[in-house]
């Protein structure tokens, strides 16, 4: 039994405050894939909370026989997020913050222009593409637990996430930033 | 991605590197937690998870024999009392026998 398995008995067992550490475990996690496959900072942390609310009502039915905690958690989180996506039209993000705290100023304006064009082809993907993407990529889950997640083959995640990373660098390579360093410019047009 | 080294990785690694540093609000535990306690309140105890008590063997069991006893039991006592409870026959009519008919006019229905 390991860390997870022993809170859950605690928490099965009436202590609802033990919850708080699986929480704790596992929010970056969920946070971070709700994030990055819904990307619209008003919903994320509703659809984040109600992941941990929906694990915690149906912590009794949670066989760590099948499968782990966290792809238990990133399974409902999955489903929630594909549902959300499937309901609302996804308007593109800012990552404008994260830019200003990643980047020295002068590449700030060419990064923020790229991050974007990528954030926008990422919300160009269909759902499945995305999350594969998000999982392999963002979260860095292995293939067969992303398999597990989708209630997919490993085959088919394979598949859809090559088509995501084609896609994506066709999307990067297309797109050519006004201010980009001339000299890449002219080798990458050189290349094409 | 990390496998083509084009011009793009550069912007693409940092891309990625930016989406796995989000994380959540100091608050947003606090946050679940609240929900998960009104959630708590509002329903009864959880009941623990049958595969993380070793299996369903011991308690699910005896349980279906208590229950089984419990019918068996229930069902003797009501062909008991229902016996009992049941009119006694004025006479018994042997299999194979007919009752024997009494005319109406030899019947005794003197009132003395």
């Amino acid at each position: 039994m390991n860390d997870d398995e022993r809170i859950i008995s605690q928490v099965l067992s009436g202590d609802t405050a033990a919850y708080r550490l699986l929480v704790s475990r596992h929010e970056r996690s969920v946070f971070g894939f709700v994030t990055n496959l819904v990307r619209n900072g008003a919903d994320v942390d509703d659809i984040s909370q109600e992941v941990f609310v929906a694990a915690f009502t149906h912590l009794d039915s949670f066989d760590p026989k099948r499968a782990k905690f966290s792809t238990w958690l990133l399974t409902i989180a999955r489903n929630r997020c594909c549902n959300f996506l499937k309901r609302r039209l996804l308007t593109t993000g800012d990552v404008g913050e994260l830019v200003s705290d990643a980047l020295p100023p002068e590449t700030e304006a060419v990064a923020r222009e790229t991050w974007n064009q990528l954030d926008a082809a990422l919300d160009r993907l269909s759902i499945e593409q995305r999350a594969a993407f998000v999982l392999a990529e963002i979260q860095e889950l292995p293939l067969a637990e992303i398999a597990a997640i989708e209630g997919v083959p490993l085959g088919t995640v394979k598949s859809r996430l090559s088509r995501a990373k084609e896609n994506l660098r066709r999307e990067l390579w297309d797109w050519q930033p006004v201010e980009a360093d001339p000299a890449r410019t002219q080798s990458h047009r050189g290349a094409t | 991605m990390s496998q083509s080294k084009d011009r793009h990785d550069d912007p693409l690694e940092a891309w990625l590197a930016v989406k796995r540093a989000v994380s959540p609000s100091d608050s947003f535990v606090t946050g679940v937690m609240s929900a998960v306690e009104r959630v708590a309140r509002s329903r009864p105890t959880v009941t623990k998870a049958a595969s993380l008590s070793g299996g369903v063997s011991t308690q699910t069991v005896s349980y279906l024999v208590a229950s089984a006893a419990a019918v068996v039991c229930a069902v003797r006592v009501y062909g008991v009392v229902h016996v009992l409870l049941e009119p006694t026959p004025e006479y018994s009519v042997v299999s194979g026998e007919t009752k024997p008919e009494v005319p109406d006019d030899k019947r005794d229905v003197s009132r003395s």
